[in-house]
């Protein structure tokens, strides 16, 4: 066995490349799936050359045809493509200038400019215009030289130019199509945190309603319940209800008080009134007759119907948020010490609570959850 | 045959770039024929002051002529000029007063070339941006070969050094991608071309697959060879490259770094790389093999495991799992061609265009371009056995057929024969 070669994370991290049997192995083909791998993560569903397409579109897009002209458009794109001439144009046609260059003739003229060139060097000095003629043509020579040097720069920059701006658009493109992945995911993740809510209202909802003719019943021999709920419809601070007869477990009283104190002053502050009197205050007198809080779950899992989420749903459609949700009560809280296991939760052993605080809006730790702490 | 090798500086601590191919070829070369080494006394490349001494010696074969530099470096004003010289429109003369102050610059060196030439029957000359390589091959462009370790630089698009680069007979490349430089960027039209390289040669312990060791480390289908419950677990002693890893404490699976620990060499983006690449995976070490140039992190998975010689550096190669070769702009990649030659796959920069090369044409390693490439490949590579055991066989594969020294040597005489051919 290698020992370097140790295997020991091979099982649970098997790859593609690990349950290749063939002996060969293909490096760029490996790197490819990492690279494909990698785009998965991110997201990014197309290949390399599909991004590669579309940054293509969106440069042809840039470049509009009606704002600049195509066939420049398509020099650009030639001249990154080929190379370009280093080797500087040589001058062509180029003239040597001598000193007999201008009698230069054929047949008889020829011979009468050599028979007369005494007579015309008396005249006038020629000399003085062939260095002018000559001057000019290394003048010539040299901006010709300069003008190709100049060419092949500029084809050069025009190809650096074109690569530049070819990649930023295929990163552009990379970039906007990893925004919109992220974007769907977050949407994703949005909606699982709508069902999520909708589900702890449902868990919270069911028994209350289940109970409601129970509730209805109380409420005919005492008569608090309907002032606690139009307490509660006008925005009064949801643990007074617990101050009325029949009070139940002093534990359970606490955490309602808690959680209603959190409607109340939590970011959806219309949460609590768009809930309704009609919605909490079964779900109030029924907690107080029988204990909700952690101890419902069992109940419900086994014999409770669960509601739909949109029965459930608040009347103005807007779902309760990760962080409207109630604080979750220490385990400690909720179980006194000489209280029943879980399922049978005690009533009369649970502490005297304290008194609610309307204003008070308890912060949520992080990474708690109302799903959470019932499963628990 | 004689030859004159002719190189900025030369010395045994110079264990990279064009010096550093031209003195282990020189080296083997002397082993057949007359080689004088025509040098300066400088050591250090940003200064270029006078630190061996002058004069003669005779160095595994090799004998060593040393001229003093003509002129020191200074930096300040080198700066200046460089800007004005790159910067605008420059002429022959500009280019060559460049170089000359790029240095080194030795007159010495450069009248001797002048002198003695014709006792040579090849020059072969390294490194086209020094001013000695330039000046010197047009003294006998008919005998002359260049080795120019071509690397991206302004200086590259010099007419002296296009010109030398078509004058002379041959070009000798040490890389496939230099080759693509030359053709791509500086486009000279060269008389011959000839991609030689260096050559490895694993000491005789490493010299078999190190996965035949012994009956347990052959390569074998895990799929097919169902795990027996009654083996025992074999101890780390039985493994290779034992000695490295009970020196530096290593127990677990690691990765190796060899060369200079410095940022040019792209140490710093590697250890930034290995943090993340740590954070998921705490039990891979990383060890760093070589001149400590820089700050390292104290973290527990980084083990400085120093300077080590030869035989000791193949067996640090031996027992590592993957060695990450970061260098951007190595041409020789000889750490990577090293841990090939011994059997361990390597992870290299996908910057370093000649380091691509090696591993698509071995099959022999992966290549990381960003961080999340490094931190996905070498999670592969430590958790794939099987794949790193083809790898490394690849590799190992790849530098028996096309890196030992009589491979490089053919090549290295088949230069030789186009320069002097008629």
């Amino acid at each position: 066995m290698d020992r370097r070669g140790n295997d020991r994370r091979s099982s649970q991290q098997a790859s593609p490349q690990g349950e290749r049997s063939s002996s060969e192995v293909d490096v760029e083909q490996v790197m490819r799936e990492i690279r494909s791998r990698i785009s998965q993560r991110h997201g990014i569903e197309l290949t390399p050359q599909q991004i590669q397409d579309l940054a293509a579109r969106r440069l042809e897009a840039i470049l509009d045809p009606r704002n600049v002209n195509p066939t420049l458009f398509e020099q650009l794109r030639k001249g990154a493509a080929a190379v370009p001439d280093t080797t500087a144009d040589a001058p062509g046609n180029e003239v040597a200038i001598t000193d007999d260059a201008i009698y230069e003739a054929s047949g008889v003229v020829r011979f009468f400019r050599r028979l007369f060139r005494p007579l015309l060097n008396l005249l006038f000095n020629p000399a003085p215009l062939v260095a002018a003629l000559q001057t000019q043509a290394r003048i010539n020579r040299e901006m010709a030289a300069k003008a190709a040097e100049r060419e092949r720069r500029q084809s050069e920059w025009n190809a650096l130019h074109y690569q530049v701006l070819e990649r930023l658009v295929t990163e552009v493109s990379r970039g906007s199509i990893e925004v919109q992945a992220l974007t769907s995911r977050l949407e994703a993740l949005g909606a699982r945190v709508d069902f999520n809510d909708r589900r702890i209202r449902s868990i919270e909802s069911v028994p209350a309603q289940g109970r409601s003719q129970r509730a209805q019943e109380i409420s005919q021999t005492q008569a608090p319940a309907p002032e606690i709920a139009a307490t509660v419809e006008a925005g009064a601070p949801a643990a007074a209800t617990g101050t009325g007869p029949g009070t139940p477990s002093e534990g359970s009283r606490r955490r309602r008080r808690r959680r209603r104190g959190r409607r109340g002053t939590a970011s959806v502050t219309d949460s609590s009134a768009a809930l309704g009197a009609t919605s909490l205050a079964p779900l109030d007198d029924s907690a107080e007759e029988d204990d909700g809080g952690d101890v419902e779950m069992p109940d419900l899992m086994e014999g409770g119907e669960p509601a739909t989420s949109s029965d459930l749903r608040p009347s103005d459609g807007e779902p309760l948020r990760a962080e409207t949700l109630p604080e979750p009560v220490p385990q400690a809280a909720v179980e006194e010490p000489f209280s029943p296991p879980v399922s049978e939760p005690s009533v009369s052993a649970a502490p005297e609570p304290a008194p609610p605080e309307p204003d008070a809006a308890p912060t949520l730790p992080a990474g708690s959850s109302e799903t959470g702490r019932v499963n628990s | 045959m004689k030859f004159a090798f002719v190189t900025s500086r030369y010395g045994a601590d110079i264990t990279s770039g064009p010096e550093h191919a031209c003195r282990v070829l020189a080296e083997q070369v002397s082993s057949r024929h007359d080689v004088d080494v025509l040098t300066t006394c400088a050591r250090n490349p940003r200064t270029w002051k006078n630190e061996y001494s002058e004069g003669n010696d005779r160095v595994r074969g090799a004998l060593i002529r040393r001229f003093p530099v003509s002129q020191a470096r200074d930096e300040q004003s080198f700066r200046q000029y460089s800007e004005r010289t790159l910067g605008g429109p420059h002429g022959r003369a500009d280019e060559v007063e460049w170089l000359r102050r790029a240095g080194p610059w030795s007159t010495g060196l450069i009248d001797f070339i002048r002198r003695q030439h014709k006792s040579y029957d090849v020059l072969v000359f390294f490194c086209l941006s020094s001013p000695l390589t330039v000046e010197g091959a047009m003294l006998a462009p008919e005998r002359t070969i260049i080795f120019p370790h071509l690397q991206l630089h302004p200086a590259l698009r010099f007419d002296v050094c296009a010109e030398a680069l078509t004058s002379v007979r041959a070009i000798g490349l040490l890389s496939g991608a230099e080759r693509r430089l030359l053709r791509n960027y500086v486009r000279a039209a060269t008389q011959h071309e000839e991609l030689v390289g260096i050559g490895i040669d694993p000491s005789p312990e490493q010299s078999y697959p190190r996965h035949q060791q012994d009956p347990a480390d052959v390569v074998v289908d895990e799929e097919l060879t169902a795990p027996s419950d009654s083996a025992e677990p074999e101890s780390y002693l039985a493994g290779r490259g034992v000695p490295f890893r009970r020196r530096n404490r290593l127990y677990g699976p690691f990765a190796l770094y060899g060369g200079r620990v410095e940022p040019d060499n792209g140490c710093e983006e590697m250890l930034d790389y290995f943090d993340t690449f740590a954070a998921t995976d705490g039990d891979t070490a990383l060890a760093l093999m070589g001149v400590k140039m820089m700050r390292v992190p104290e973290e527990p998975y980084i083990r400085l495991a120093g300077v080590l010689p030869e035989r000791q550096r193949m067996i640090a190669y031996e027992a590592a799992d993957v060695t990450i070769a970061p260098t951007v702009d190595d041409l020789l990649s000889q750490p990577l061609l090293e841990s090939m030659a011994v059997g361990t796959p390597v992870l290299a920069c996908a910057s370093n265009g000649a380091a691509v090369e090696h591993c698509r044409r071995a099959n022999g390693g992966l290549y990381y371009s960003n961080r999340e490439e490094f931190v996905e490949s070498l999670r592969l590579l430590t958790t794939n056995s099987r794949l790193r055991n083809r790898l490394g066989e690849n590799g190992r594969a790849y530098v028996k057929q096309h890196f030992r020294w009589e491979a490089v040597l053919g090549r290295f005489d088949r230069l030789v024969s186009k320069a002097r051919s008629k």
